[in-house]
């Protein structure tokens, strides 16, 4: 597959920016309190 | 961290949301990354970190098939760097690879965040894939970086 294939398949799944960054907020959020946890744990 | 005393002009980093937005949202984020793809002497610097939350966002957004076909072909462009657990991945991989830009939609990181993250330490700019589509010049940029005349978009150029 190149990038042409690629963009022509991502095309039924076309979303916006915001949906975009908030889903990235969500996993960064997790991630960071998943590690909080571990300290915690770790203490 | 230690010092690091350059950056380069002609590599970049793109933060897992202006990757994500390059493939389902096109516009300025298809727009730069096209540049980047056009261009096999300007630089996509990213670690293991950065990617994962691309294709994590991509599999959450839209399908993980899409996710790792997606990974598939970023890996063929990046330029690995590795940095400490924990870090910002997009801030560490401009700070491992000296990377003279990063592109990201999220505002803290255009402002204080990077500032305290980053301060003197690296001479990076944070902006918006409009922003950087805006200013980048392949031509001037090609002439200060590798010298000579700009011989145009190259083999990464999409058909």
């Amino acid at each position: 597959m190149n990038w042409a294939d690629l963009f022509e398949r991502a095309e039924p799944y076309e979303t916006d920016v915001e949906t975009i960054r908030e889903a990235l907020a969500a996993r960064r959020e997790g991630k960071l309190q998943g590690d909080e946890a571990e300290e915690e744990d770790d203490a | 961290m230690p010092e690091t005393p350059e950056t380069n002009p002609a590599r970049i980093v793109a933060d897992a949301d202006v990757l994500a937005a390059d493939l389902l949202a096109g516009g300025a984020a298809r727009e730069t990354m096209d540049e980047i793809r056009d261009h096999s002497w300007v630089e996509l610097v990213a670690s293991d970190p950065l990617l994962a939350d691309a294709e994590a966002v991509i599999a959450e957004v839209a399908d993980p098939d899409l996710a790792a076909a997606w990974r598939e072909e970023i890996e063929d462009l990046r330029v690995a760097v590795e940095h400490p657990e924990g870090d910002h991945p997009a801030l560490a991989s401009a700070y491992q690879g000296q990377a003279a830009h990063v592109l990201s939609y999220d505002e803290n990181l255009r402002g204080a965040k990077a500032s305290a993250t980053l301060g003197s330490r690296l001479n990076v700019s944070v902006k918006t894939p409009e922003g950087f589509a805006a200013l980048f010049d392949a031509e001037s940029l090609y002439e200060a970086v590798e010298g000579g005349e700009y011989p145009g978009p190259d083999e990464r150029t999409i058909e």
